[in-house]
């Protein structure tokens, strides 16, 4: 019997098995996709938000303060990088200007940290942008981070310290006993005195494995995305938003950790959770939308485009409590932006309402995972010498875009949550995220992942189930003549 | 600093290995030859299909054996190779920082430096193609790899996107592999690629051309299921009612290459937005000096011959750059005209040798005058028959023809003759 069983691996997800790995606990986590974190974590606009802008006095409000503020830390203690780089807030025309005066009182109201700052301040700091602007909102405590580096710093560090996580593992039923709750997946059968929904999209899909009445409605938005290479550095230095309306925060244009610039999202109703595509009318919106704010986008360094999908619920804040007829399953739905920043706030949030309800004592032998990721192209020249004389591949280049080698492959698909696909190993290490695509480097990572893993190379998904690269092998018996 | 040399030729393709040669066999002591991959020959290594050599070698070979040629050329010269060697990084000063398994992270001189590393493809993501990201997408030189060197098929039932060489081998190279090829769109309404492939790779296996044709959908659920082309008007403008779906589980892409640069614009050499290569002058040289480029890394050629030759050129003058034998001249810069989309060199140093303009048309012309200026006077015209934006063209001037104290730029145009 596991005491908790979180279902989803998403941000929220990691953040909780991180956070309830330092109690006695069994704590179990259900992912239904090959690689952990491969929903709405993976695709978004990777900002911790500063918290000036949810409605004062919503959960949203609260926990995005509070998450902001716990980043700097956590982020520190499990080694993931994470720059608090700062955003403007812009107004264009008279109404905007109004709305932005509102915001900074709403900043007030939540406690964060903002100045008005006028149009000279702003072209002197982001000189790109249009000199129509006409006021600015300036939130230094906006931070950038990867989201996924999170996800495998938390759950790297829970897998060492005793959670389990199980991954291709669907939820297919939850049957509610007495005291317990018997979770049935495609693989197996778990029983678990606590579950937590943070299957994002899914949320509402799980919660009616267990009630009729979820409480709310999960609906879903779509974001369309653009990425630029890196090298633009000029371009721009924080996180610019347009002046917020009632469809949220509109077109951005944000520096990633790793140097490259997002421009995006739209945002668009949509009926199905997967429904992940681009389309031509979304990517013409951003496009004219960036070109509303700035000058001189660079859009000849486009290298990627994406979708990301958001659950956004009717009750249109975050919805964090313990379901009124089914007592320990709690509830962790329509973790829309400012999910990513709230994340760590919603996590101690759950704990706290555990807390209540159990003692708990913490484990004597609880241990930060010593992370060993290492980064060659961030090391020193001698270093990197020594670690080539440990190890000869960290001196082989894999992805040249990106200059990744072969050894920080290899420790990646054998860290403690392992990595088995194309993605995940893109992910994780970074080979195929820059300005080929992989063009160059995917056969040689499905090499390593097949001899790693000792599968055949037909066996190597680009993502998920179904997502194999090569169909069929053609020189079978080739060549000794003997068929 | 452990090491240094007359000429680091980065790239062991066609364009570094001739390159490496040329700069040996014009007097270049200490040659080293950076190829990152674990043997020479670059992508011609996955080019299995015959027809390359015919100028260069006078007869038809395969992508490794003409490889191979020019190996067992280079490897009877005392140019230094390092394999599986990455370069990560080049300055101005002409330092080369490079990486491998056994010497670790090294930092050699140079007296000058050849960057001949080709070229990477367009993705789907840079055209912008929409739909989900289903797997079943891929560049069809990828593709290529996975066939031709891992011996994987990506799929059954194929479509491509884009009539350049690589889709139409490609077309071929899957149905002889027992894949079905329900044929190739072409968004221009000419093919971008050489004619005879567009004879020998899709007429002799009746695979339909859609000419002024883009792909407008994909579905499916995990792979590719579905794609959807139609026509395009002149201002590629999608014609309502024209589109038609094909049932298949991949579509390859042949929609353009792009030289790699990023070696040379971490340095601050000017690149050409038409071409996306260095701009170079007569020599080969960018604007720094003592740094060249050649092959697909400077402009993306039709044929490894001509890659070959110009590298061996490129490869000469690093040599003589090394050797402190490069003359002053005036530089007189070479800009393209009416109907021509770039011309290689962008500046010639007027002397007594021999130039040769390299240019591309702007659209497919029966009949064409090239004209070369310099300012307002015509310094050569020549006719020529079918000229094609596919194939490069090529006009080999004596520069004594050029007035010797005028500033005047050199212009590269093409009259439609009716």
């Amino acid at each position: 019997m596991y005491d908790v069983t979180i279902i989803g691996s998403g941000i929220t997800g990691s953040f909780i098995a991180h956070n309830l790995a330092k109690y006695q606990l069994k704590v179990l986590v259900l992912e239904k996709d090959v690689e952990v974190g491969d929903g709405v974590t993976k695709a978004n606009s990777a900002i911790i938000h500063s918290g000036y802008d949810p409605k004062p006095g919503t959960l949203k409000a609260k926990l995005n303060v509070l998450g902001n503020k716990m980043y700097e830390q956590v982020t520190k203690e499990l080694n993931v990088d994470y720059k608090r780089i700062g955003s403007y807030t812009l107004a264009f025309n008279e109404l905007e200007e109004k709305e932005l005066r509102k915001l900074y009182q709403h900043g007030i109201e939540n406690g964060v940290e903002t100045y008005l700052v006028e149009k000279e301040e702003i072209l002197k700091k982001e000189p790109n942008i249009k000199d129509t602007v006409r006021l600015g909102l300036y939130a230094p405590t906006t931070g950038i981070l990867a989201p996924w580096d999170m996800i495998y710093a938390l759950l790297d560090n829970a897998l060492y310290n005793g959670v389990e996580i199980k991954t291709s593992n669907e939820v297919l039923n939850i049957d509610k006993k007495e005291d317990h709750f018997v979770v049935k997946t495609n693989q197996s059968t778990y029983k678990t005195r606590y579950v937590i929904n943070a299957a994002g999209l899914y949320a509402e899909h799980i919660t009616r494995m267990v009630t009729d009445n979820p409480g709310f409605k999960m609906n879903f938005t779509r974001g369309e995305y653009y990425v630029l290479d890196r090298g633009y550095d000029d371009y721009v230095h924080h996180v610019i938003y347009p002046t917020p309306t009632a469809k949220g925060k509109g077109v951005l244009i944000v520096p990633t950790i790793h140097g490259n610039v997002l421009l995006g999202p739209t945002s668009e109703r949509i009926e199905d959770a997967d429904s992940t595509e681009v389309t031509k009318v979304g990517l013409e919106f951003v496009k004219n939308h960036v070109n509303q704010m700035i000058n001189n986008t660079p859009y000849k360094g486009i290298i990627r485009t994406f979708s990301g999908i958001r659950p956004k619920t009717d009750r249109l804040d975050f919805i964090i409590e313990e379901l009124n007829d089914t007592p320990q399953f709690i509830q962790v739905a329509g973790i829309e932006s400012p999910g990513l920043a709230s994340a760590p706030a919603i996590a101690k949030m759950v704990e706290e309402m555990i807390l209540n309800k159990e003692s708990l004592e913490t484990k004597h032998d609880y241990k930060i995972y010593p992370q060993k990721q290492v980064k060659i192209n961030e090391k020193p020249i001698d270093e990197i010498n020594r670690l080539i004389k440990q190890n000869p591949k960290y001196g082989t280049i894999i992805c040249r875009c990106e200059s990744i080698t072969e050894g920080e492959i290899i420790d990646a698909i054998h860290s403690p949550l392992g990595i088995r696909t194309i993605d995940g190993i893109k992910r994780r290490v970074r080979p195929g995220s820059g300005r080929c695509q992989g063009g160059f480097c995917q056969p040689l990572i499905l090499e390593i992942l097949a001899r790693e893993l000792k599968v055949s190379k037909t066996d190597i998904l680009l993502d998920k189930e179904g997502s194999n690269i090569l169909t069929e092998e053609t020189k079978i018996n080739g060549g000794d003549g003997n068929e | 600093m452990n090491k240094q040399y007359d000429v680091c030729v980065i790239g062991g393709g066609a364009a570094g290995m001739s390159s490496a040669l040329g700069a040996v066999k014009n007097g270049a002591k200490k040659v080293l030859l950076v190829e990152r991959d674990i043997e020479l020959g670059g992508i011609l290594q996955q080019c299995i299909h015959n027809g390359f050599g015919l100028h260069h070698f006078h007869e038809e070979l395969t992508g490794p054996a003409y490889a191979e040629r020019l190996k067992t050329e280079l490897l009877e010269t005392n140019v230094e190779i390092k394999l599986e060697t990455t370069v990560l990084e080049i300055t101005k000063d002409k330092t080369v920082h490079l990486m491998n398994k056994v010497d670790g992270y090294q930092i050699i001189e140079a007296k000058s430096i050849v960057v001949a590393i080709g070229c990477r493809e367009r993705t789907r993501h840079q055209i912008g193609i929409p739909g989900k990201r289903f797997n079943g997408i891929m560049t069809a030189g990828l593709a290529q790899r996975y066939l031709n060197i891992d011996g994987y098929l990506v799929g059954k039932n194929v479509f491509i996107l884009g009539s350049g060489d690589i889709g139409l081998i490609m077309a071929r190279r899957m149905r002889l592999e027992g894949a079905n090829v329900l044929g190739v769109a072409e968004l221009m309404p000419y093919s971008n690629g050489l004619n005879r492939n567009i004879v020998q790779c899709l007429h002799d296996y009746n695979i339909p051309l859609y000419l002024s044709h883009t792909v407008t959908g994909v579905s499916g659920k995990d792979r590719l299921e579905k794609v959807t082309i139609s026509e395009v008007d002149e201002n590629f403008q999608v014609k309502e009612g024209t589109s038609k779906t094909f049932e298949v589980d991949t579509l390859l892409l042949s929609v353009g290459l792009i030289p790699e640069n990023k070696l040379l614009t971490d340095i601050q050499v000017e690149v050409n937005p038409i071409t996306n290569g260095a701009y170079v002058d007569d020599q080969f040289q960018t604007n720094i000096p003592g740094i060249f480029a050649c092959g697909n890394s400077l402009h993306v050629h039709d044929l490894v011959d001509f890659v070959a030759e110009e590298s061996f050129e490129s490869g000469k003058n690093a040599a003589k750059y090394a050797l402190n034998q490069e003359n002053n001249h005036i530089s007189i810069p070479v800009k393209p005209a009416s109907n021509v989309r770039y011309v290689i060199p962008n500046k010639i140093k007027i002397s007594d040798d021999e130039v040769t303009f390299k240019f591309r048309v702007t659209k497919p012309m029966n009949k064409g005058l090239i004209i070369v200026k310099q300012g307002d006077s015509v310094i050569k015209e020549i006719k020529k028959s079918h000229l094609l934006p596919a194939e490069m063209e090529s006009v080999k001037l004596n520069k004594s023809l050029f007035k010797p104290n005028s500033q005047d730029e050199i212009f590269v145009e093409v009259k439609g003759v009716e």
